[in-house]
């Protein structure tokens, strides 16, 4: 049951009566039934298991540190006067120990889990991976739907419970719901239990305007995912096939351009989906976009892009890196000799390395995905270390850096590095990549758009479809600047006529279901981060 | 909170540390600038900063950057 599909909205309808119907105190169980049966659609009974178990374990684990740590304070209590504030602290740091060994073993379990059942899946697209045969054991184990994100989640639930952030849940059916919510499980976004767990065990009162706001954010995100980005999937299909290899520089860049929109519509769209399904419910998952393509730096553009992703991993990878034992004693020897730039230096230049060769291995263990972990990394690294180069040159050339000039260039220098990104993923092998990516600054010829045998035509979108294309995404540009500038486009809306504000939804909905890709004999397309 | 003032302007001189109150939340500071200033919280107190402690209520101001080495400092 896809996001897009009919289904999908019958279902959600039937859940979101149902929800406000029953006893607000059954609300949990609702979701928990309904979030078991979506993912029983679409991961069959076999998904079922393995989510199972990883809810199990983790729930278990985490009472175990809970315990651990109850026991402590129980004890250091009992004693009351008897006892030193130095010898209570010893108790605290001696039983903060043992939970650390816990939450690093947990913590490693079900990353093994996951690492595992990845390699495997891509050692059955390609039997030549790593050299394992189809016929050796625990080749017929599946990957189950959403793996990477619910095990993201119980991975951060238990880190947080390790470091006493806040109590165990001890209610194993609200537990159950956090790791499987229905909208947030197929492709995120990323939850926090301290957030959305806690959400999702308070019952919630009927509120028109969440469910208004949800159900426009869900119509949003259909004509971001069926207008756009399912449209512009069949120029990326052509140009980025493995069978053509001669197009020119200029017709490459048309189609990384297509796939940037059409990535963004994809992603995007599946997490406004998710997100107002998820407010109709009442609860509030994370942001996971906020206009990436306003980007000015790289940085920016991964604090921008995929959010909950970046939150995750700041939290739970590039902290732990930074302010570990080893990297801080590295740092220091490097800042006692060559000076406080060169200490700060190691721990900024080696943390994104580790950060994005995870992000490059959590979306596929192959060369192309590595490369642009790494790639990014270098980007990202390489800003850091000569930041105070360009601080100067900036001051030499005595550019104004508050112009609207500089920022334009600042974006479309973002953008381009950001194509090369998308080249180095999307090319059908990282050979190929590098030559599209060189034949994009070489081989420039606009003869596809300006000649009379109209090249730009013959990709699989019609002038007419790529008109269309062009207005959805001038569309998508001025909601964009509309946000950038602070206005939040549903409460203005609310604030608007009647006439005007039923007007503008009936023609986002009418679009949708005129220019959407879907119907019968037509099967929306997947979406993409729905595999990983 | 004179010397935490200090250090802080080390890091970073274009902010106004004094009256700021959402250095994290309005992203004033990314992650690089806030590894820098713990590890000059961290040498200039003798505290250890770790994972645990980077919350963003904790560097939002320099107020709470001080209440966190005050904390730290109690701790040892």
């Amino acid at each position: 049951m896809g996001f897009t599909s009919f289904k999908f909205l019958v279902f959600l309808f039937a859940v979101v009566v149902a929800y406000y119907v029953v006893p607000r105190r059954f609300q949990w169980a609702l979701l928990l039934a309904a979030s078991y049966g979506f993912y029983l659609s679409g991961g069959g009974v076999e998904s079922l298991c393995y989510i199972l178990a990883t809810t199990l374990f983790t729930y278990f684990s985490a009472l175990w540190m809970q315990s651990l740590r109850d026991k402590n304070q129980k004890h250091i209590l009992s004693l009351g006067e008897e006892i030193t504030k130095d010898k209570a602290r010893d108790m605290k740091k001696a039983t903060a120990k043992k939970i650390h060994r816990i939450q690093v073993l947990t913590v490693l379990v079900n990353l093994g889990v996951l690492v595992l059942l990845k390699l495997i899946n891509m050692a059955k697209q390609d039997p030549s991976f790593l050299g394992i045969s189809p016929d050796m054991p625990l080749m017929n184990l599946i990957v189950p739907l959403g793996l990477s994100y619910y095990t993201f989640n119980s991975i951060g639930y238990l880190i947080d419970i390790g470091r006493g952030k806040y109590a165990a849940q001890r209610h194993i059916g609200k537990f159950a719901l956090f790791t499987s919510f229905f909208p947030s499980i197929v492709q995120g976004p990323l939850c926090r239990f301290g957030d959305v767990g806690v959400q999702l065990s308070t019952p919630h009162a009927f509120s028109y305007k969440n469910l208004k706001h949800g159900a426009q954010l869900i119509l949003w995100g259909f004509f971001k995912k069926i207008v756009i980005a399912d449209r512009l999937a069949v120029i990326t299909a052509t140009i980025f096939s493995p069978t053509f290899t001669d197009y020119n520089g200029s017709q490459i860049f048309f189609g990384v351009l297509a796939y940037s929109f059409q990535i963004y519509g994809d992603f995007s769209g599946g997490t406004d989906i998710a997100r107002g399904a998820a407010q109709m419910l009442g609860i509030n998952l994370p942001m996971n976009f906020e206009r990436p393509f306003f980007a000015n730096s790289m940085g920016d553009f991964w604090r921008r892009w995929h959010m909950s992703l970046g939150a995750w991993m700041r939290e739970y990878v590039f902290y732990p890196v930074m302010l570990s034992r080893p990297v801080t004693a590295v740092s220091k020897k490097f800042r006692l000799k060559w000076g406080p730039h060169a200490g700060k230096m190691v721990p900024s230049v080696a943390a994104p390395f580790v950060v994005f060769f995870l992000i490059g291995i959590w979306h596929g263990v192959t060369a192309q995905y590595i490369t642009n972990g790494l790639y990014n990394a270098f980007l990202i690294s390489g800003g850091v270390a000569l930041g105070p180069v360009f601080q100067k040159l900036i001051q030499k050339l005595k550019i104004n850096t508050e112009s609207f000039s500089w920022r334009l260039f600042q974006i479309l220098r973002t953008f381009t590095l950001l194509c090369i990104s998308r080249i180095i993923v999307k090319a059908p092998s990282l050979g190929e990549g590098f030559r599209m990516i060189g034949a994009m600054f070489t081989s420039v010829d606009l003869g596809f758009i300006t000649g009379a045998d109209k090249v730009m035509f013959s990709y699989g979108l019609s002038e007419t479809e790529l008109s269309l294309i062009f207005v959805c995404v001038m569309v998508l540009f001025v909601v964009g600047i509309l946000q950038e500038n602070g206005v939040k486009i549903r409460e203005g809306l609310d604030r608007q006529n009647f006439i005007f504000r039923w007007g503008l939804i009936l023609l986002l909905f009418a679009a949708v279901l005129i220019f959407g890709v879907y119907g019968p004999g037509y099967n929306a397309r997947d979406f993409i981060y729905g595999n990983f | 909170m004179e010397k935490l003032l200090e250090i802080l302007k080390g890091v970073r001189s274009d902010i106004d540390f004094e009256n700021e109150t959402a250095l994290v939340d309005n992203n004033v500071l990314d992650s690089f600038d806030i590894v820098s200033i713990v590890t000059e919280l961290a040498d200039a107190y003798d505290v250890t900063i770790t994972a645990e402690d980077m919350e963003p209520e904790n560097f939002n101001s320099a107020e709470a950057m001080l209440r966190l080495v005050e904390r730290l400092m109690d701790e040892m």
